[in-house]
Formats: structure tokens, sequence, C-alpha cells
């Protein structure tokens, strides 16, 4: 009677080197089977939540041109809005302690942007409007990837920057810029934050509550500024990005994509480090 | 009966590594067996024509470009003529190509293939299958190992990797491990049956300080265990992007006289290196055998590693504390075991030179290689491939696109050959003389 | 098997047997000597002197050398024995036109690693080919010493080599104590001065050597004048000197120094610095003919050249600059730039360049002005040659342009430090920071705030980069513009200060006495061989200026220069680097006034 073929090479066996045990060879047929069949998918409500995550963030870049619409077009006074947006700012970080910003960091910031609002006023200030208008288009798109494709925050962050500098050399005032800046970097960067704090922690309500409020201002405004018939558009692609684009994902990750957790059994497996 | 041997790689001596060692230890030891050896590589620097190495070992260093990290450029039918010459003028009977990241090795197994030689391919590492890089790599060893004689794997987990990524029959793929000359591995002098429990305890980490060495973890888990254990030494032996990580460990945590980073250290210099220490700790988060664990027992040193790979087939129970995951807290508790059983004298490692040296040893290696070819050369004639069955076997591969452009290019590749046969015919190149073998 | 260096012209004897005289030293080859009768050979033989001197074998004309050691074979090795006294000799390595010590210099890189390997001419063995290369350059005293010994013995009129002495004798003038006196004085009092001169010019944190091409000049004369006494005491002098002060590795006077050092084997140690001094008058004397010809030529078109001049420096140095500095603030070539900062750098630079004109462009450039430099020049030219005249001019183009380079370093300087910073913001980004202690990267948490101000200025700082790069970009190019004539006129003034004539026409005149290696052929039909001279060529003659060739390719037009511009690091003419090279037939440090003293001393008295 042979000793069993066991899957050891310290061990002196007496197999020849190419012999297959059937355990092995059944491992590897399921191996094949994974290989060469359809891939699991995810469930599809859990990919409506990601799309609708992300449509939430380019909610927040909506925002953002509201205001500067505000600022650009109505003769609104910024400042008024900036104190109130700032204050909430504040007392929701005073009521929630976990968020990482102390007193001194935001006011140094500000002091910041103070300074430098001159000079972003006169970045591109020679640039023509249509160019500026572009370039803004551009750098949102490339915003939204950014977001979308989880880069690193700081890309997104540079490239809200640059945004908000090349759209303030179309504003008044110096006034203006720092206003448009500190707020655009409330709701770019603490907003989201704001929320994604309230979904960690499971206050479902709120969040809701949050994403219908910011529904309701841009759309109020793409319907003041633009028409019904824009309005109906973007919401309707809205849709369709919320509800139509997560089918075709899943389709995709169905046929095409190739991670598998089997299969990534040879990778280098990823370290833990708690 | 003495075989004429090809081996065929990117990657030999004057650069130092894994692959570049198991080429020329097993070529020595086939040399040893009687049979006739000869190296093809791309010249490194002024390194460039033939040259020869101790027993005979006869190296061609062919002038190719060199692309990205010592692989020479892919040039697909370029370099027939000089293999085709080589191959001929060594009459070689078998061709046998490493690494299936070097691009040398796959053109010179479709020549072989094309000149009716027989081919073997050794693969000494694990590739995933979702990053660009090693889907390039599968597709094109799918291409290569189409008609391969035989493969060679370095553990049971690289054989199923290799059947999955070169849709291989698992009868062609023998798994033959690694070894090492343990002489050069022995353990330190002074044994210590019975320790002193005071004596501190010395763990050498020794590896490349690369992420997927897994340095993130040991970072975090050196601070760790010196928070713990007073009586721990750390020796960090290695070199990388993550030194400077290590460096700042050190800092952060203020653990000067606890841990020690060595930097590179040459190879002749392992030995000592891993005599200073007790416990080897190993946190890869891929290998495919792991020679450096092999190494490590040999000094006698008590093993704790991670489980990725073929790891887990390398060595006995008794030698090893294995961390089931690659967390840290996983990887604490499994050092942290290994310290006590080597504190309390419950590990006897003074046999462990004798053991690893009973389990690898490079002669069975060649041995076991031989067996290989001798199975090659002994198939039934039915088995040779004419050049019609070759275009079956790619016709039959993979998909239509690809079968396709397999066929046009062993088609060219066939072309060139009766080019070649024609203007270069075989009778005018003149045959090598052989090395003289002492036989003993 | 040895070998027999054979003298051609013992073949040509012709009287019967003779028998062949050699000499061997411990360590070489034989070298025949003379062919000598029996009885002449009986006489040698006699005597203890000539133990040295054996013989060898016989000649006859009709059968060739036959030798006298018949278990050996002896194969002649045929050659034109050198003349000494003419400075012909034959050398192994090619005879160094440039100091020793100076020679690593002219060495390409791959040769300095092998230098620092331990592979270096210095330490190579005396091995046996260079010892009977030695002996055979002696070939004319041994055979004197043996005539004079022949002499002695037997009596005269046989047929015989005519005497030959190897060294010139010393010349001893008879000079009267009084002009003796005032000859060394002089000497001192001149060398005392070129030395103070030389070495205000070059001392001291801010060189002069370094920053004006006149200084360069001057500071070339004082050490040539220097020198010159030295040159020529090892030229001239007597032997005793050559003992005392033998020309030493280092250029300075150092008594006995590296004693057994391959350049002492030479039997001609001084010829080099023959050529070097000879090539030194020649070439002062060539400039100062050269510079006649040119003040004569300035001083004649003087008002035609000052009128186009002042046109010129007018139009380019001061209306093309102001009307290229302004066009930049205004969106040039339609590149939108950033309006507020190209103001201000324009306005920065238009300010520079009024106040400049004003201060002292205008003055200078003035026609009156120009027509008084130019009669200076010509002066100049005339009294202390071309090369002086020319360093004027570089010089003076310099100061003209003195706006331009300064627009230059102050862009590059901005574009340079905001390179910096926005490297650093981009480390910030990454998580990493620069450990200024440790000089290393470190990775780093950054806190959000302090990642938000980060992109502010990378923002604010993407955002003017546009405009800085194009001020950047105009004046690097009006630099090089300008640096070009100053180049071109410095290559000339290097060319004629130290083009190696002397060499040349020697190898013109005697191949024999400029060796650059020997080479060996068999000579057919026969197994005899043959030892010729290979003079020196011409690409070695001139190798100081390949060298410096490559360097200025290197430093000007090479990858790296292109990225020291792209990084914004100022390029500038490095002189001293460059001079170092030219300067090779000059020791670094001029001799020490009170050496020179010494050696009048002992060679006057």
């Amino acid at each position: 009677m042979k000793q069993p073929w066991e899957r050891l090479l310290w061990l002196k066996q007496d197999y020849p080197d190419n012999y297959t045990d059937p355990t092995f060879l059944r491992e590897v047929s399921a191996l094949r089977k994974v290989q060469s069949g359809p891939r699991s998918t995810s469930s599809y409500w859990k990919v409506v939540k990601d799309f609708l995550l992300f449509y939430h963030r380019i909610l927040n870049i909506g925002l953002m041109y509201v205001v500067f619409a505000l600022l650009y077009l109505s003769d609104l006074d910024p400042i008024f809005l900036t104190a109130v947006l700032t204050l909430s700012a504040f007392i929701v970080a005073l009521a929630r302690h976990q968020i990482t910003l102390s007193f001194k960091s935001p006011l140094i910031i500000m002091f910041c942007i103070l300074v430098l609002s001159p000079v972003l006023k006169s970045l591109s200030q020679t640039t023509s409007s249509d160019s500026i208008w572009t370039i803004s288009c551009w750098l949102t798109a490339l915003y939204a990837v950014a977001i979308f494709l989880h880069l690193e925050s700081i890309v997104s962050t540079n490239l809200l920057v640059s945004n908000v500098a090349v759209l303030s050399s179309r504003l008044t005032s110096t006034t203006h810029v720092f206003c448009f800046l500190l707020i655009s970097i409330e709701l770019n960067v603490l907003l989201p934050q704001i929320e994604r704090l309230l979904l960690a922690r499971e206050l479902n309500t709120c969040y809701a509550i949050a994403f219908l409020a910011n529904n309701a201002v841009v759309y109020y405004f793409i319907n003041t500024f633009l028409g019904w018939m824009y309005t109906t558009i973007i919401a309707f692609s809205a849709l369709t990005l919320i509800f139509g684009l997560p089918r075709y994902f899943l389709y995709w990750q169905q046929h095409y994509a190739k991670s598998n957790a089997l299969l990534s059994k040879w990778d280098a497996m990823e370290p833990i480090l708690e | 009966m003495p075989y004429n041997v090809a081996m065929v790689c990117d990657f030999f001596y004057p650069q130092l590594g894994g692959v570049e060692f198991h080429i020329y230890h097993l070529s020595q030891k086939l040399i040893k067996l009687g049979h006739s050896v000869v190296v093809i590589t791309h010249s490194y620097g002024d390194r460039t024509g033939v040259r020869y190495l101790s027993n005979g070992l006869k190296v061609y260093y062919v002038p190719y470009v060199v692309i990205y990290r010592e692989t020479s450029l892919p040039t697909v039918f370029g370099s027939f003529p000089i293999v085709r010459n080589i191959l001929l003028r060594e009459q070689i009977q078998i061709v046998h190509a490493h690494v299936s990241v070097s691009t040398l090795a796959h053109e010179s197994l479709l020549h072989a293939t094309v000149m009716g030689l027989q081919t073997v391919f050794t693969d000494h590492s694990l590739y995933g299958f979702d990053s660009v890089g090693s889907i390039l790599v599968n597709k094109l060893l799918r291409f290569t190992l189409t008609n391969v004689g035989g493969a060679i794997c370095v553990s049971n987990t690289c054989k199923e990797n290799m059947i999955l990524r070169a849709k291989l029959e698992p009868s062609q793929i023998s798994v033959i491990p690694n070894a090492v000359v343990s002489e050069n591995f022995a353990p330190a002098g002074e044994r210590r049956s019975t320790r002193d429990i005071n004596r501190p305890i010395t763990i050498v980490v020794m590896s490349r300080l690369y992420p997927n060495k897994g340095a993130d973890l040991l970072t975090h888990l050196i601070p760790k265990i010196c928070a713990v254990q007073s009586n721990v030494r750390f020796v960090v032996a290695g070199d990388g992007p993550k030194f400077v990580d290590f460096q700042q460990m050190i800092e952060t945590h203020r653990l000067q006289d606890k841990v020690e980073l060595l930097g590179a250290v040459q190879h002749e210099k392992v030995r000592d290196v891993m005599c200073l220490g007790d416990i080897y700790l190993h946190a890869s988060l891929t290998e495919a055998f792991g020679t450096v664990l092999v190494e490590a027992a040999s000094c006698g040193l008590f093993i704790v590693s991670t489980m990725a790979g073929g790891i887990p087939e390398v060595l006995p129970k008794h030698m090893t504390v294995f961390a089931e995951q690659t967390s840290v807290t996983s990887l604490f508790n499994a050092t942290l075991k290994a310290i006590l059983l080597v504190q309390h004298g419950q590990v006897d490692t003074s046999s462990f030179h004798e053991e690893v040296a009973d389990m690898y040893d490079w002669i069975d290696v060649a041995k076991r290689t031989v067996a290989v070819y001798r199975g090659l050369l002994n198939q039934s004639p039915s088995k040779n491939l004419s050049w019609l069955e070759l275009l079956k076997n790619f016709h039959e591969r993979d998909g239509p696109w690809a079968r396709c452009l397999y066929i046009l290019c062993l088609l060219t590749e066939y072309m060139v050959f009766l080019t070649l046969e024609w203007i270069y015919p075989r009778d005018m190149i003149d045959i090598a003389p052989k090395w003289p073998q002492n036989k003993e | 098997m040895e070998y027999v260096f054979w003298p051609d012209h013992l073949s040509t004897e012709r009287n019967g047997i003779r028998q062949v005289i050699a000499i061997r030293e411990s360590g070489t080859e034989w070298l025949a000597l003379a062919l000598l009768t029996n009885e002449e050979n009986r006489a040698l033989n006699c005597d203890a002197k000539g133990q040295k001197l054996t013989s060898i074998g016989t000649w006859d004309r009709g059968v060739g050398f036959r030798s006298h050691r018949g278990h050996i074979k002896m194969i002649l090795v045929q050659f034109m024995p050198p003349r000494l006294d003419l400075m012909q000799f034959y050398s192994l390595e090619p005879i160094s036109l440039v100091l020793p010590e100076k020679d690593r210099l002219m060495r390409s890189p791959a040769d300095r690693k092998l230098g620092g390997l331990g592979i270096q001419e210095a330490s190579m063995p005396n091995f046996r080919l260079r010892r009977t290369i030695n002996l055979m350059n002696m070939y004319r005293k041994h055979v004197g010493q043996l005539d004079a010994y022949l002499e002695t013995r037997s009596d005269p009129g046989q047929n015989r080599m005519p005497r030959l002495s190897l060294y010139q004798s010393t010349r001893k003038y008879k000079i009267s104590i009084l002009v003796r006196y005032c000859l060394s004085y002089l000497v001192i009092f001149v060398h005392f001065v070129a030395s103070m001169i030389s070495c205000l010019l070059s001392k001291g944190r801010l060189s002069l050597v370094n920053i004006s091409a006149t200084a360069q000049q001057i500071d070339l004369r004082c050490q040539q004048l220097c020198y010159f006494p030295v040159q020529y005491f090892r030229i001239n002098a007597s032997s005793e000197f050559n003992k005392a002060y033998p020309c030493s590795e280092n250029g300075v006077l150092a008594p006995n120094k590296n004693p057994g050092n391959l350049r002492d084997s030479y039997p001609c140690d001084n010829y080099p610095d023959y050529i070097r001094f000879y090539n030194t008058v020649w070439l002062i004397v060539n400039d100062i003919s050269f510079g006649y010809s040119l003040g004569a030529l300035l001083a004649e078109n003087r008002s035609a050249i000052a009128r186009s001049l002042h046109s010129y420096f007018t139009k380019y140095l001061f209306k093309k600059v102001h009307c290229f500095t302004m066009t930049l603030s205004q969106n040039p070539l339609g590149i939108k730039l950033n309006g507020e900062l190209a103001q201000f750098l324009s306005d920065l630079f238009l300010w520079i360049i009024e106040f400049s004109y004003s201060i002292y462009i205008q003055r200078i450039t003035s026609v009156s002005c120009i027509e008084l430099i130019i009669s200076i020049l010509s002066t100049a030219s005339c009294c202390f040659g071309v090369t002086f005249a020319s360093s004027l001019i570089v010089d003076l183009l310099s100061v003209l342009t003195i706006h331009i380079s300064l627009f230059y370093y102050i862009s590059a300087r901005m574009y340079n430090w905001q390179l910096s910073v926005m490297k650093s913001l981009l480390y910030l980004f990454y998580g990493k920071k620069r450990n200024v202690l440790r000089n290393r990267i470190d990775s780093h948490l950054f806190e959000l705030d302090q990642i938000l101000m980060g992109t502010l200025f990378f923002t604010i700082l993407v955002f003017l980069l546009p405009t800085l790069m194009i001020f950047y970009a105009f004046f690097t190019v009006l630099r090089m513009v300008v640096l070009l004539p100053e180049l071109l006129l410095e290559s000339v003034m290097a060319l004629l200060n130290h083009f190696p004539l002397f060499v040349l026409l020697l190898r013109l005149k005697d191949p024999q006495r400029i060796p650059g290696g020997i080479s060996i052929h068999p000579i057919k039909g026969t197994d005899h061989f043959r030892l010729i001279n290979n003079p020196l060529t011409v690409k070695r003659a001139f190798r100081p200026y390949g060298a410096l060739l490559t360097m200025m390719v290197e430093s000007y037009f090479s990858l790296s220069t292109l990225r020291q511009i792209l990084i914004g690091r100022p390029i500038t003419i490095q002189r001293n680097r460059m001079y170092q090279i030219l300067y090779s037939a000059l020791p670094d440090v001029p001799v020490a006034t009170e050496d020179v003293w010494t050696a009048l001393n002992n060679v006057l008295w």
C-alpha cells in the first residue's frame, strides 16, 4: 500500500515528479471552472447605492456652481451667505467632536484664503470668458472622474481649487473671491465629510434629508437659471445614472471583469495593518 | 547517455539572484552527472561573447538590447539566426528555458520547437490574473508553451498557477523544488541546546524591502513585539524602497538599540547574518518557493512565516510557526509563540541543518531534471512534432483572434527557419568541441 | 631565445670576419656595439674593465651574424642608433608635452576609472624592453667608452667608429661678475613681480581670474615668466644642476624627489622642457607679431569701426532688448500670461535696462568713447599681443551686457525657486516630506488643513508658472546669444596661447625628436626584425585641445546642460576649469622666488 500523496516538497514521496493527485486535480478543475465560467456579481441595490453616493458628490459640485451663478449673475451679498454657512459648519463641527478640525486650523486657512484671494482673482484675468468656462468645465469633469475612481483625495482637492481659481477671475471683487473659495471648500470638502459621517453612524434619515435638500436647492436654481427644459433633461440623466448605469455595470462585471477571490490567490496578499 | 542541454534565460551571472543561482547550480550538477550544458543569456556591459565558468560551463553572452530590468528587447524572430547557430554548434538536444518574463527564453522556446528540438520550461514565480503586466505575460506564455515538451515548477502552488496560466496538461508539469548548497549555510559553531533564559533572542529578517515582501507588515510588527518582549533584538538585512520606512520606524519608536538595519548584504555574507539569530521572520505576501526559508532553517534558525504561495509546502511542521493571515496580529501571535518556544528551549534547532541537507540537494534536483529530459527524449517518435502538427496545436490553443495571430507567427517563424537553412546551411556551421569530462 | 639589438651601420662593415662586441646590463637584451678584429677582442678580454662587454658572435658580410652561443637562438633587431646630441631618442611612451601631474586632466572618464583601479603609468614595472631601450639610447656613449678604452690600448689608425660624446660640453660663459650680478638681480626682480601679480589675480574668494579674461591673460603671461628661469636652467644648466634638481614631478624644484621614477629613466629628461620652453617663446613672438598687424588695422579704421559699433550697440543692447521686454508683458505670441506678474517682471527689467543704459552703456557706446577704446586696444595689441587685445574685448563685452546677465540670473533664480517649491508641495501631496537633517524623503501623515493650504499654494504656482517660464526662456536665449561671441573669442585666445606650434614644426623637421612610441616589424625574407620610431601623432599633440573641446561640449551642449537649464540652474563660463586644461605646460603653483635665487646662485657661481 502506497503512502497517500501529500502536497509537500520536503517529503521524499514515492511518486514521479509529474504525478498529479486526484485531490490536486479536483482543486485545479474547480479553479478552471472559476476561470472560464461567469463571474459572481454584486447585488443590484448595492451598486445603486454606490452610484447614489457618487451622484451626491456631483450634486455638491452643482451647489458650488449655484453659488457661483448667484455671485456672478445676481448682486447677492456674499458675506451673509458665507457667514451663515461657516457658522453652521462650526456648529456641526462642535456638535460632532469627531471631526478632526480644531479651531486653530480653520482660522489659519481662512486668513490664508483672505490673503491669497487677490492673487487668485488675478491669476487668469487675461484669459477670455469663453476659455474660462471651457477650462472650468473640463476641470469639473476631471474632478468627477477623480471622485469616481477614488483617486487620492489630494488630486480631487487640487482640481477643485484650480476650478475655483479659474472661476474667481470672473468675479467682481476680492470679497467675492474670498467668499466663493470659502464656500466651495465648505461645500465640497467639509459637507461630503459630514455626509459620510452620517452614513457611517447609520443616521440614514439625516442623510436622506441632506440629500433631498441638496437636490431641491440644485434643481430649484437650475430651473431658475436655465428653465424647465434643462431641468428635465438633467433630472432624467441623473435618474439614468442612478438606476440605469448599475445594470450596465453588472453586465460588464459579469462578462468582462477578471477579479475573483479564488483567482486572486496568486496575487500578492493584501497586508492587514490594523 | 549524456545529453546536450542549453539553459536559456535573460538572467544570469554577473547578476545575482535566485534564478541565477538556480541555473548555475543546476548546470554544475548536470555537468557533474556527465551531461554537457551551455547557458545562453544576453550580454551584461562589456561581458559579451563566450565565457567559461568553473567545470567548463560555457556561457554565451549574446549582445542584445536590454530594455527593462535586464530583460532584452523582444524581437520574436530577430534572435533566430544566432540562437540557431548556437544550438547547432553545440549539438543541443534539449532547450531548457527559465523565467516567464525573460523574452530570450520565450523566443528560444519557439525557435527550438521549429527546429525540432525538445523543450523544457521552468517557472520560478507566481503571477496573478488581473494586472496588465501579468495578463500580457500569461498570453505570451500560452503562446510559447503551446508545443513545449515539459514544464518544471518549483512548488505545487506554482504548478496550479502554471496550469491555469498556460493551459497545460497537469501531467506535463513536474514539481522539482529549488535546493540549497547546505555547506554554505552551516549553523553557527556553538550549540544552544541549553539556553540561558536571559540571553536576548535575535530575530533575523532578510528580504528586499519591497511592499510585496511584506515590508509594511514588518514596520508595524517590529514595534509591537519590542513593546511586549523586552528581551528581543531584530536584525534587518536588505535594501529597497521601504528602507526609509524602517529607519523612520526605528526613530519614531526609539528602537535604535533593539533593531539593527544592515542594508544590502552580499550573497556570501548571508550565512553570517543568518547565524546572528535564533528566529527567522518571513513576512512575504507572495512566494513561489522561498529559498531563503530553507537557507535560514539550514543555518539552524526557527522559522516564523506567512502562508503565502508555496511556503507551506517547503518545510516540515517542527521547524516553522505559521501566521494564518497576512495580518499584523496574526504574525504577532506567531512570532510571540516562536519566541516563547525558543526561550523555553522547546525547539531543538541543532538537527535542522542535517535534516535540510537531506531534504534539498542540488544533485537530487539535477537527477530529477534529467528524468524529465529522459522522458522527453525517449517518448515514442510519433509524438515528434512535424510543423503541421505544431500548426494544429496552435490552432486549438486559444480564442479566434489569438489563433490567427499564433498561426501567422508560426508561419513567419517557419519561413525564417527555411531561409536560414538555405542561406546558412547546417553543414556550414562548425561543431564546438566539448569540454573534456573528468571521469571519476 | 635572445634578442640582439643591431645598429644599422654595423651591417655595412665589409672587412672580413669580425667579432661582434655586445653589451648587456642586468635585465636587458644584448646591444651590439662594434665589430672588432680578433686582436682587439683579445685585448679587450684580458682586461677586467671590459667585463660587461662580451663577444657574442661573428659577423661576416656574406654570411651575416653567427652566434657563439649555439644553443641559444639569437634574433637580430635592427635599429638606427639615436643621436642624443641632436635630441633624438627612442621611448616606449609618447613624449609628454604636458607636465606629468597634469596628465590626468587629459584623460577621458573611462581612463580615469582605470587609473582609480591602480593601473597607472607610474606603477608599471621596468620591464625588459624598457631597459633595453634605455640602453639603446645610450649606444653612442658606450661606443665612445669602448673607443676610448681601445685607443689607450692599441695603436691608432684602425678602421673604427668616430668618437662621439654624449653630453654637450657644458657652456660656461665667461661673463664679467658685474653683468652676472645685474642679470641675476634682474631675473629675480622680474620673477618676484610676476609671481606677486599672478598671486594677486588668482587668490582670494572672488579671484579676478575667474571673472575677467584680461586678468586671465595677465596671469598666464606672469606664470609663464615665472616658469622661464626654471625651464631655462633645466635645458641649459650644468649636470650638477640636473643632479641637485632633477626634473621634478611636481614642477617645483624639490631636490631628489621621486627617485627611481619612470621618468628618470629618460636619458634626456629635459627634452620635453626644451620643447615646452621654445613653444612658449615662439607663441609669444607670434602673438606680438599678430598684435602689430591687428593694432595697425584697428588704428587705421578707427572712426569707421567706432561709428558702426555705436549704432549696433545702441540698437541691440538697448532698443531691441527694451522692445522685447515690452512685448513680453503683453501676451506674447497670443499666450495668455498672468497680467500682473508679467507687468511686474517687465517693469523690473525695463527699469534695469534704462538705468544701466543711462549710467554706463550710453557713455561707453558713444562714438568718441569707442574711438578711445579702439586706440587703447590697438596700443595694447601692439605692445602685448593680439591675445591681450581680444581679452580686453571679451571683458568689455561682458561689461556691456551686464544687464542681460542680470535678467538671466534673476529669472533663473525665480524659476528655480518656484520649481523647488512645487516639488516640495508635490511631496506633500504624496504624504512625503524632505528630511533635511538626514537628507532623505520621509513619509508623513499630513492634516487636512495642511493639505488644503498646500493645494492653494500649488494651484497659484501652477497658474504663475507659464509666465515665469516665458521670461526665463527668453532671457536664456538672449544670454546664450551674448555668450556665443565671448566663447568664440576665448577659443581664439586659447588657440593663440597654447598652439603646439613648435611640436608640429619639429615633427616636420625631425620626427625622431618627438618619439610617440616604437613599433617592431619583421624584415621580409629573414628572421630579423626592425625597430622603428613612431613619431608623435598630431592628435596627441593636440590632446589638450581635444580635452578642452570635450569639456566645452559637456558643459554647454550636452543633455546635462539642458537639464540644468530646465531646472533653472544658471550656467556660467567656468574659466578656471577651462584653463586648468590649457595650463598643462605650467605648474599649478608658480615656483617660489627663493628657489630660483638659490638655483641662480648654484648655476652662476
